[in-house]
């Protein structure tokens, strides 16, 4: 398939969908997230040539869809607009399910061993479980979560651009992390070995 | 001292700033008592690894008919 082939298809798909999504999981209003997908699109369109094939065509759009929105979030920033994510209130009982009382973990916490991430990174069905696991966290855990580690902006700017404080950026990304390790350790480790 | 609840949240801050000296001692020392707070540590490195080559799955949600795609594709 040539790749303007394999950029059309994408976008019959639900792929888009899932790329206005993740904009605007960032980017509020939904037109501008639209925006931006809309621009990522065409400059994909435009750079088809530079697409070598290394990875699949849908890990490189999104990898110009991750430009678009990090540029977007900072000129929003020097325009005094914030990012809207909402600070951690009181504790978060969810986190009873992993710690007992005196805060250490349930004797049913099990940690096991996972393969390396690149195994994984290569294992489509891990993969889908991990877009799942994320995309599902509470919202704000999972803005600051997908800030952080899929957007790679640092700590502290995303305590900027959100207005948040340093303390409330590291407690949203301490429970997100608690429970995305524990969603991939279920979905994957536990279902997968039932079946192997 | 510190619980495991506390450590993981000192693993988790240590990957953002630097720990203070104190922070640092009462952390290594909880690590070295306790197995399932180191596994938490490489965890979540290899998370951020992960999450770094996350990208949206190309395939339509698992929950549309197998023939989905098609139909569209016969739209104007």
């Amino acid at each position: 398939m040539k790749p303007s082939d394999e950029l059309s298809s994408i976008l019959t798909t639900s792929f888009r969908a899932k790329l206005v999504s993740f904009a605007k999981l960032h980017l509020e209003q939904s037109d501008l997230a639209e925006d931006v997908v809309q621009e990522a699109l065409l400059i994909a369109f435009r750079d088809q040539d530079a697409f070598k094939g290394q990875s699949g065509i849908g890990t490189w759009v999104f990898g110009i869809l991750k430009n678009k929105i990090r540029e977007a979030i900072r000129e929003r920033y020097q325009q005094g607009i914030r990012l809207s994510i909402h600070a951690p209130e009181g504790e978060d009982e969810q986190l009873l399910h992993f710690f007992g009382r005196f805060g250490h973990w349930h004797s049913d916490q099990e940690l096991k061993v996972w393969d390396s991430p690149e195994q994984l990174r290569e294992n489509e069905e891990f993969m889908q479980i991990l877009e799942l696991c994320m995309l599902n966290l509470p919202k704000a855990q999972c803005q600051v979560f997908t800030l952080r580690e899929v957007l790679e902006f640092e700590s502290q700017e995303i305590a900027n651009v959100a207005e948040l404080s340093a303390q409330n950026v590291y407690v949203l990304l301490h429970r997100a992390r608690l429970k995305l390790r524990s969603c991939l350790q279920k979905n994957w480790l536990e279902d997968g070995c039932e079946s192997c | 001292m510190l619980n495991c609840h506390g450590a993981t949240a000192k693993l988790s801050k240590q990957k953002e700033t630097a720990l203070t000296k104190s922070e640092r001692w009462s952390l290594l020392l909880h690590k070295a008592m306790c197995s399932k707070c180191r596994r938490f540590g490489q965890q979540i490195d290899q998370l951020s690894d992960l999450a770094r080559a996350f990208s949206p799955s190309e395939e339509p949600s698992k929950a549309q008919p197998p023939h989905a795609e098609k139909k569209q594709n016969k739209l104007p």
